[in-house]
């Protein structure tokens, strides 16, 4: 792109054949980007053939069937959970509340969606499963697998919930207001038809996270010995990598298909608008809104003091797993990070071409595959192909962080007014300067804050990297076998990365911070 | 003609529908109405005129209080309806924005109605029922001369209207309500010469039912439509008379400049 551009420049304009270099510097433009971009849907493709492989080359598919009942089992109670509470806290952060109270809000929402798995699974190792497991009528392994995952999924689901509603014209909902409706009112028939098929793609994608996730969960249950029984029993034995790959590659074509289905489901036209009143509801409405925001904040608290009251007190470090955390993210960075760039450029750039349609597809099903979906693929590749584990981990983490930097970047793109881009192309500008001169200037400082977001989310997604793997240069057994037997170490090891994840959240927040009003 | 009366308080030969005493408008620190008092006549369409920036934009909000919506947004004095003060605590906004029907400058029908829900959607937001929708319907589509051009196609959708049939089918929504006062923000400022003198004379018919407050930059519009004219200027009012005696005897040296087109 930079050769291209100094090119351009020692171009004398009276030539006369300044269409035809525009054209060859905008084929350029778009065989570049392209290249890094279509490692996106390379990737995808790739996973979703290991995945329909590994399936049918399992041996025992009763087995396998059982597994995968339980674990859409924990999920679905994981979303009967997530879906009232998120939608709760989303309409508070969105509709009901203004002001600095919505800006805490909402940067609480983004703080709760980045706490890894692993925090919630240990924190409910050791807080809520005891209790539940000594109560007199037995404890149902599902069920509190089911809750700890609503932990998980329900401030993912509220966010994105309310990235679709903050990015709805305001003048709609004004013009509601200045008819006369109440903001609920406002909100239940006009702001919602319009974000219904966002809403119910959000529900496919927080479904799909739920079930991948579940592994993640289980894991760190074995030590309850009390992990669903055919789950447990395939991950226990951790050297059994081909049932673990089995089980994630079925969880994963079954999330692709559950949020495949959802988005066509959500493409058919709305049904004719209710006539209910709308005013009724609205009170109820606020005081649960409220109530879910105070679950949320509450929940998050909690976690904060347990981690600190239990983390004090002698023991190994915690900065050896951190470290090793810290150094795949970067390495993550550095090979997802221009990928996901590139992506970005090439699907807001080509926006009408069909390649980007299947680039947007392919990253959104990638964003929402769990982390331990992609571990578990790149772990059977390196055990087949002798890459190292580091490398296969850095490459794992690099497939995660690519779609989400993508989604980030692109939405920092998208600041610049096509009208602003048009008005460069009028000028005489390729695609190229247009991009560099424009629209990267334009939203440049949005961007930090997506690589920042991006890297807080790859650095959560670690943990569950580093338990299921022996990684080379990881200390993760001495981590794994320390999490699972002391309640203190697991806490240390979970409260310094939670703080690391929060760190770059909030720098990302600094960075780029929230649209919500 | 008028030599015998202060600035502000014009003869008028119609009743005083509104009236806005002592109002100043605050969007953080920022002043953008200083002190503004105008009488708005019933069954006239008064014309707010002035340079961008002038305060006509937040003049209009602040009739129906829609100013208050915008985060740091303040309002002093008062907006009086038929003598009531519409920011009295004991005031529902939504009864305000009710009865003052409001149209902006960009037509916005709900994106996912079609043409009939959105006239329905000002009674629907609030929570009014009515067994005569295809009435009320007809109704406010006749009255925003409307009805022939999509009597056919009710049950498509508003936004694939031509933009200046999308503006009166905004104005539809309002009549639906049934209000007393139409506030319009530039209503004409995004449509084509015929749309806007299709509005135009609609807002002649409207007044015989309506009150009517329009905000324009364009002179010659508020001189087609306005029976009375305000003209701001930097946040305050320099000059408010009937029309014909703005457009032909300003009093203010600002006004004159102004509407002679010296600047703004």
């Amino acid at each position: 792109m930079g050769s291209d551009a100094t090119t351009w420049k020692h171009k004398e304009p009276a030539e006369g054949g300044t269409g035809a270099d525009i054209d060859a510097e905008n084929r350029g433009f778009k065989n570049l980007v392209g290249a890094g971009a279509s490692l996106v849907p390379i990737a995808f493709v790739t996973l979703l053939v290991w995945a329909a492989v590994s399936v049918t080359q399992a041996t025992s598919l009763g087995w396998l069937g059982g597994a995968l009942l339980e674990s859409t089992a924990v999920a679905a109670i994981a979303m009967l959970l997530a879906i009232p509470v998120g939608l709760g806290a989303a309409l508070y952060v969105v509709v009901f509340a203004r002001g600095t109270r919505a800006r805490l809000a909402s940067s609480t929402l983004d703080l709760l969606a980045v706490v890894p798995s692993i925090v919630w699974a240990v924190f409910a190792r050791y807080v809520i499963a005891p209790p539940v497991a000594n109560q007199p009528l037995g404890h149902s392994p599902l069920w509190t697998a089911g809750v700890i995952l609503g932990f998980v999924v329900a401030p993912t689901f509220a966010s994105s919930v309310r990235d679709w509603l903050v990015h709805t014209p305001r003048e709609l909902e004004e013009s509601a207001v200045a008819l006369g409706g109440s903001r609920w009112a406002s909100f239940r028939l006009i702001l919602l038809p319009l974000v219904r098929r966002g809403l119910i793609g959000s529900m496919g994608t927080a479904f799909g996270r739920a079930l991948g996730e579940a592994i993640a969960v289980a894991l760190v249950y074995i030590a309850l010995g009390a992990v669903p029984a055919t789950l447990g029993g395939a991950l226990s034995t951790r050297h059994d990598l081909g049932g673990t790959s089995a089980i994630a590659a079925l969880l994963f074509l079954v999330s692709v298909v559950v949020q495949a289905s959802a988005r066509t489901w959500a493409r058919r036209p709305p049904a004719p608008s209710p006539s209910a009143d709308a005013g009724r509801f609205a009170s109820g409405a606020a005081a649960f809104s409220v109530a879910c925001m105070l679950a949320a904040v509450v929940s998050f608290v909690v976690l904060i003091l347990w981690l600190l009251a239990s983390s004090s007190g002698g023991g190994a470090s915690s900065l050896g797993p951190l470290g090793a955390s810290l150094s795949l993210t970067f390495g993550a960075v550095l090979f997802g990070g221009p990928v996901g760039f590139a992506a970005a450029v090439y699907a807001v750039e080509f926006e009408r071409e069909r390649s980007a349609r299947v680039l947007r597809m392919s990253a959104e099903l990638l964003s929402s595959t769990p982390p331990i979906v992609v571990g578990v693929f790149v772990a059977v590749l390196a055990q087949r192909f002798g890459v190292s584990s580091r490398a296969a981990a850095t490459v794992a983490l690099s497939i995660l962080l690519a779609p989400s930097v993508m989604r980030r970047s692109a939405r920092a793109f998208s600041r610049v007014s096509a009208a602003t881009r048009e008005a460069a192309v009028a000028l005489g500008a390729s695609r190229a300067r247009t991009f560099t001169h424009v629209v990267f200037r334009g939203s440049k400082r949005y961007l930090l804050g997506a690589f920042l977001g991006a890297a807080a989310r790859t650095l959560g997604s670690t943990a569950p990297l580093v338990l299921l793997f022996d990684l080379e240069a990881l200390p993760s057994t001495t981590f794994r076998a320390a999490i699972l037997a002391d309640p203190g170490v697991a806490a240390r090891h979970a409260l310094v990365l939670l703080s690391a994840t929060c760190l770059l959240k909030v720098a990302s927040l600094v960075a780029h911070p929230s649209e919500v009003a | 003609m008028s030599s015998g009366y202060p600035d502000s308080v014009p003869p008028q030969k119609m009743p005083e529908k509104m009236r806005t005493e002592g109002l100043s408008a605050w969007y953080g620190a920022l002043r953008v109405l200083n002190d503004v008092t105008v009488p708005i006549a019933q069954n006239a369409v008064t014309a707010i005129i002035g340079p961008s920036g002038a305060g006509k934009s937040t003049f209009i909000r602040c009739l129906n209080r829609m100013h208050e919506i915008a985060e740091d947004a303040r309002t002093e004095g008062s907006v009086l309806l038929e003598g009531k003060n519409v920011y009295d605590a004991s005031v529902d906004p939504g009864t305000i924005r009710r009865r003052i029907g409001s149209l902006v400058q960009r037509p916005n029908p709900f994106p996912t109605m079609s043409v009939r829900d959105n006239v329905l959607a000002g009674l629907r937001l609030n929570g009014l029922h009515t067994s005569a929708n295809d009435a009320v319907v007809e109704r406010a589509l006749q009255q925003a001369a409307l009805w022939d051009e999509v009597k056919d196609k009710l049950d498509s959708p508003g936004s694939k209207l031509a933009r200046g049939q999308q503006q009166r089918l905004c104005l539809a929504r309002c009549l639906a309500l049934e209000p007393d006062v139409l506030l319009m923000d530039e209503p004409c400022s995004l449509l084509d010469p015929v749309a806007t003198t299709t509005l135009e004379e609609l807002i002649h018919e409207l007044k015989n039912q309506y009150t009517v407050v329009i905000a324009t930059h364009s002179v010659q519009q508020a001189a087609r439509v306005g029976d009375f004219t305000a003209f701001l200027y930097e946040g305050e009012l320099v000059e408010y008379n009937e029309a014909n005696v703005i457009f032909t005897r300003p009093r203010d040296r600002r006004t004159e400049d102004y509407i002679t087109g010296r600047f703004g």
